[in-house]
């Protein structure tokens, strides 16, 4: 049968477009040794890891950069030497002050650019990054070394930390580690790239090297040929952006990934689990969700109504959010199965502090307290589902015993803002901190300021505690801290949620997944991809 | 016709600036503040004050407006509060994704939703038109990112044809095309059934008319008297309708860009107000202000094709 030459055009158009979309495999097959992993967001917030706060850039910023101590991967509790060649030597000096002594390791070498080729990390690179995290202006974390001087030692590669007051080493090892301030930059790349230009272009000395931001779709790593512990065994890393879980899960199962940032739910947990081919890993840390009731609040202010409050909370309520074991309980402030200075459920029911949901005991307290008719509260709560949906648990909990809730849902960060001016009398507030003495100065002490939301304070427990060189000494005076929280009634701790990640059965992390601070599976040098 | 585009653009500088003046008061009103969203809940007061004053943010709304302004007019748009880049950088990398998606989606629209409408027309009352119209009305009905996710499973995870996310690269037209079709019928679905009907309720009107009739009566064969006669006079609503449907896509397609993993204009605005990055929400604002100038000028120099009257006046 004839055809015009307009059939035949159209023909060829037609043939043009079906060849382009069935070259599906080769078109879009990834480099298999390029792992692929999915966060839940639209884009990077700041690669300049003495900003990163955000998941998406803690998990970045860890594959990039090193500490002088790290994390031992996949764990929370113990630190081994990174950047140092030994752990560190500790000095109590005669004016009080303590000095730990790092030795650098010889032929660390930095990430190249075009501006600042790859050279030799040295004890001036520590300088200057400390210096950098240590100081307001170019740092989130500078409040972590406040009084905190960095030195070069009298021997080769040599580095001296003194901090002004004696402290253990859960107090110091968490701020030279790979986390936050701890991470160290190198001055010449730094100061080649700029401070603007470090955000979206980073430079270190971890396994992968950054290669590529595409605004709202990846950050590409490379494989670092000359990392001081090996090349890398995958070719790179490209941490994908996709805020959506469903579409996460489905790029997942379609090839396009291979490991996600899950729901914190354990029942997709599970259902993720049963699907052939993959893994879901339920693991720490956890946020921990705590409530902080303002103490000088009007109503507040009489520890009847806080006991009330309290006592009408249900921690099974809460965790019913998550499931178990996405989500466990948590009774103090401070996550006993996180980091030390927690009260476990044992130590809490011998301190008499384990409060137990019961309604009709707290619309006794408020009856005594003359409120008998209850009261309403004007709370406000973020739009993230993790905080809207705890707040709307507290609210049915307060209206089964007569107060009134009324939430106002907004933006993240306008919640922050406003809960630092005391807008919420009662806080609910969810974060991981690496340190006990972290929750109680942010939270429970005069120095935390906005962030002290129940102007309740433990000033004296916790100096005391951070003055203590042993160990479980302090432990215990944390612990005292906590209790004393409790029996004011000015916070209580609900649980914390864990990470969940799913990956494909072929990807192995190289290690142990307990619990990472930097709020991802953890990716290093041994990381593969297998098949 | 210049005098005509060149009044066009005339006005839209006061049109403009009260954009830009409207948006910089409202950005700012809102509670909340750029450097508690771009340093995360850890940072201290200390921190967070010298944030502010490195960026500007201390200054009086006056100085920021005035600043701002000027920046303008020597045609900088600003940085981003958060990369510190400027905002314009942003912008040009993902804007080609956002027309490239909305003109998929617009050409899609028109190539099934143009021919559906006048069949429906046509066929007015009969099983064709029933069909046409419960489908169409299923496509206004249902949202994108559900239509997107049902694409996705069947075509990405079950039979694997297409990539789920990403937006591909332009260097690499293959995989760019794979990577567009999925978001490009989610997008376009939803616009098929609206310019569908919209044409089937204009043919309708126009069938009626007189000079169709008459067309007819001359003894013009049906083809003929629909292309000629009553297709090009119901083109002029429907020319309106595909402009004002452009305009809406590149701001409204944020769902399927989300859905899909692609950078795109509306999503970067979602994210610059979640961070409160003021000069970023600024800047998109501006660009989709000029996007709104340009395309009604299209539509206007369209009009002039299809209707000679428009010309001749």
């Amino acid at each position: 049968m004839p055809i015009s030459r307009r059939q035949f055009a159209q023909l060829l158009g037609m043939g043009a477009v079906g060849a382009a979309v069935a070259r599906v495999p080769a078109a879009f097959a990834q480099d298999a040794a390029t792992l692929r992993i999915a966060m839940n967001t639209s884009d990077i917030q700041t690669l300049d890891p003495h900003y990163a706060s955000g998941s998406q850039d803690r998990a970045t910023v860890d594959m990039i950069f090193n500490g002088l101590v790290r994390y031992v991967p996949g764990r929370s509790d113990a630190f081994e030497p990174d950047l140092a060649e030994a752990m560190p030597t500790v000095t109590v000096n005669d004016d009080g002050t303590q000095s730990w002594s790092f030795t650098l390791k010889s032929g660390v070498k930095t990430h190249g650019v075009d501006t600042a080729p790859s050279a030799d990390l040295t004890v001036d690179d520590l300088l200057f990054s400390f210096g950098k995290a240590s100081n307001a202006d170019s740092s989130a974390y500078a409040g972590d070394y406040a009084g905190w001087t960095f030195a070069a030692g009298d021997g080769a590669n040599e580095f001296v930390v003194t901090t002004p007051t004696a402290l253990s080493e859960s107090l110091v090892l968490p701020k030279v580690a790979n986390y936050s301030g701890g991470y160290i930059i190198p001055q010449a790349a730094y100061e080649a790239i700029g401070a603007d230009g470090f955000i979206t272009s980073p430079v270190g000395t971890g396994p992968f090297a950054f290669s590529a931001h595409n605004p709202q779709v990846d950050v590409q790593l490379v494989a670092f040929a000359d990392y001081f512990r090996g090349a890398p065994q995958l070719a790179g890393v490209n941490v994908v952006f996709q805020a959506d879980p469903t579409a996460r899960e489905l790029a997942l199962q379609s090839g396009d990934l291979d490991v996600i940032y899950g729901l914190s739910e354990a029942a997709w947990s599970d259902r993720m689990d049963a699907l052939d081919g993959y893994t879901s890993d339920v693991f720490g840390v956890g946020e921990q969700v705590f409530l902080n009731l303002n103490v000088e609040h009007e109503i507040l202010k009489d520890a009847k109504v806080r006991e009330a409050i309290i006592k009408a909370v249900s921690r099974d309520n809460h965790l019913a959010l998550s499931g178990e074991p996405v989500a466990q309980k948590t009774f103090s402030v401070v996550p006993a199965a996180l980091i030390p200075g927690g009260l476990t459920e044992e130590e809490a029911e011998a301190a008499g502090v384990n409060y137990q949901q019961d309604i009709e005991g707290a619309k006794a307290l408020l009856a005594e307290a003359g409120y008998a008719d209850g009261f309403e509260l004007d709370l406000v709560t973020s739009e993230q589902t993790a905080y809207r949906t705890n707040y709307e648990v507290l609210q049915e909990e307060l209206r089964q015993v007569g107060i009134t809730v009324n939430l106002e849902v907004v933006q993240h960060a306008t919640m922050h803002e406003l809960i630092r001016q005391d807008r919420n009398p009662i806080t609910i507030y969810i974060a991981f901190r690496p340190t006990a003495d972290t929750y109680l100065t942010q939270f429970f002490s005069t120095d935390g300021g906005v962030t002290n939301f129940s102007k309740f304070t433990v000033d004296d427990l916790r100096d005391q505690a951070r003055a203590e060189t042993d160990t479980e000494a302090q432990e215990e005076l944390w612990r005292q801290a906590d209790i004393a929280i409790a029996q004011a009634y000015a916070g209580f701790g609900i649980m914390f949620v864990n990470q969940v990640f799913v990956r494909k059965d072929t990807v192995e992390y190289g290690h142990e997944l307990v619990a990472v601070v930097q709020l991802y599976p953890g990716i290093d040098e041994t990381t593969t991809i297998s098949g | 016709m210049f005098r005509h585009i060149l009044r066009r653009l005339l006005l839209a500088i006061p049109t403009l600036w009260a954009v830009v003046t409207i948006i910089f008061l409202v950005v700012r009103v809102v509670p909340g503040d750029p450097a508690r969203a771009v340093l995360g809940d850890y940072a201290s007061e200390e921190t967070i004050a010298a944030y502010r004053e490195q960026m500007g943010l201390n200054d009086s709304l006056w100085v920021q407006y005035k600043n701002y302004i000027l920046g303008l007019l020597r045609g900088d748009l600003g940085d981003s509060l958060v990369s510190r880049t400027p905002a314009w950088d942003q912008i040009k990398s993902v804007l080609p994704h956002t027309l490239e998606l909305s003109l998929a989606a617009i050409l899609i629209a028109l190539c099934i939703g143009l021919p559906l409408g006048v069949i429906s027309a046509m066929k007015r009352n009969t099983m064709i038109d029933y069909t046409t119209r419960i489908v169409s009305l299923i496509g206004l009905s249902a949202p994108a990112f559900y239509i997107g996710l049902l694409l996705m499973y069947f075509f990405a995870a079950k039979l694997g044809w297409f990539p789920a996310i990403g937006a591909g690269d332009f260097s690499d037209p293959v995989d760019n095309l794979r990577r567009l079709v999925l978001p490009a019928i989610t997008l376009g679905m939803v616009e098929t059934a609206s310019v569908t009907r919209m044409t089937r309720s204009v043919m309708l009107n126009v069938l009626n008319d007189d000079y169709v009739r008459t067309a007819r009566a001359k003894g013009l064969v049906e083809s003929r008297v629909m292309r000629d006669h009553a297709l090009r006079s119901a083109m002029v609503p429907i020319v309106s309708l595909v402009g004002i449907f452009t305009i809406g896509l590149i701001g409204g397609s944020v769902l399927t860009e989300q859905v899909f993993g692609r950078p795109g204009l509306g999503s970067r605005l979602v994210g610059a107000t979640r961070q409160f990055d003021y000069n970023m929400i600024q800047a998109i604002m501006v660009v989709y202000a000029l996007i709104i100038v340009i395309v009604n000028i299209l539509v206007d120099l369209i009009y002039t094709w299809v209707d000679p009257r428009v010309r001749h006046s």
